[in-house]
């Protein structure tokens, strides 16, 4: 019922969205829209920058809440999530890595409607702003190759220099 | 606008990895313990979805150790029932299985994209059911929950735990209540709005401003 409603709701909105769609966005984070209001969240999302950074630094946020809410998972269910996976192929990666186009969400997946075939673009609403932690990965190896150059050359300098002023005493 | 607008900014600025390449040594003293932590985990996740995503069942595993005490709570506190929540984590994980080659590290974290996928999945969970007693009983913890405190099992992590929960009590008690209700609890803002009874804009400020707030004082590390 909701999911026809969202439907026809989703039909009859305006092209251009209303000045305070940026409001959903911490409801939409926290999956707190129903299903029309999270599919107009996701249409606004395709032309908000801003709205789109926002998702990625929020989720960031709410990842970090669940540190207070760990709880010993049941002893059985780490044998059987290992035998399910035995029985599922993980996916190709996508064909393309995808420029502008796919990072932005296209396709609405209604709350109640087949979540598992949720590709990680529409489950992530698909921002294209880099994550501090990717950032760190790439940067520290780039730290350290500097960091590495800059002490060779210092040790150089030290050399070259202790050397001139060996020979001007002597 | 403005104020998120300042905030990313700020956000971008305080993060360990951008501290400036003229003072490289005074880094590994300027970055807290906690984050240099983060940031090693955080690497090794990537590469075991990586892995994952090539088959290898023993990085799995080792995903599977790292996060499911995260995964599971997660999923249990919003469904409250340890059967269902023991069944939404199974899907999750093999989901996760799946989906590991479209994990992309520019979007987000990997604990980012497996906590995100996990509530989705524990929401969509609770609003498919419609059983009224189901209902009424999830409405009946709601006065109990509300007069504690937040409860967690952690065994690991109490530096990180006692971090996130100062944050939590930086943000105003009515922040503090519409995050915990939308997050935690898995509702709606409307329904967030009709328990509090509040206007529909003044919960979905709440949440946005509270989300802002717990960022910042996330974000920083100082």
């Amino acid at each position: 019922v909701t999911d026809a409603q969202g439907r026809l709701r989703s039909a009859n909105i305006h092209p251009e969205f209303s000045a305070d769609a940026h409001s959903n966005v911490g409801a939409y984070v926290v999956d707190a829209l129903d299903a029309p209001e999270r599919a107009e969240f996701r249409a606004h999302l395709e032309s908000c920058e801003s709205c789109r950074s926002e998702v990625v630094e929020f989720r960031e946020t709410t990842a970090q809440l669940t540190s207070l809410v760990q709880a010993s998972p049941p002893a059985d269910l780490r044998g059987s999530v290992l035998s399910g996976i035995r029985k599922v192929r993980p996916l190709p990666p996508p064909e393309q890595p995808a420029p502008e186009v796919a990072s932005v969400p296209n396709e609405v997946a209604p709350l109640d409607e087949h979540p598992s075939v949720m590709p990680w673009s529409l489950a992530l609403g698909a921002a294209p702003t880099e994550s501090p932690t990717s950032r760190s990965t790439s940067r520290d190896g780039r730290v350290n190759r500097v960091l590495l150059a800059v002490t060779i050359v210092a040790l150089l300098v030290c050399l070259v220099l202790g050397g001139w002023v060996f020979v001007l005493l002597q | 606008l403005v104020t998120a607008d300042s905030g990313v900014s700020q956000i971008g600025t305080s993060q360990p990895y951008e501290a400036s390449p003229e003072e490289p040594f005074g880094t590994a003293e300027a970055v807290p313990a906690w984050q240099r932590g983060h940031q090693a985990q955080a690497g090794w996740l990537v590469d075991l979805v990586d892995r994952c995503a090539r088959n290898h069942e023993a990085a799995f595993e080792a995903l599977y150790d790292a996060t499911a005490a995260r995964i599971y709570g997660i999923v249990l506190r919003v469904l409250r029932a340890p059967d269902q929540a023991a069944e939404v984590t199974q899907e999750v994980f093999v989901e996760i299985w799946r989906q590991a080659a479209t994990y992309q590290p520019e979007k987000g974290s990997v604990l980012a994209w497996m906590t995100t996928v996990a509530h989705r999945r524990a929401v969509d969970r609770v609003r498919c059911v419609t059983s009224e007693a189901a209902r009424e009983d999830r409405y009946a913890t709601l006065n109990a929950e509300r007069s504690r405190d937040l409860v967690w099992d952690a065994v690991q992590g109490r530096l990180d735990v006692e971090r996130i929960r100062d944050a939590m009590d930086s943000l105003t008690p009515i922040q503090k209540e519409a995050i915990t209700l939308a997050y935690f609890g898995g509702y709606t803002q409307s329904q967030v709005a009709q328990l509090l009874s509040i206007p529909l804009g003044t919960a979905k400020t709440r949440i946005r401003d509270g989300l802002i707030g717990l960022r910042d004082a996330l974000g920083g590390g100082s």
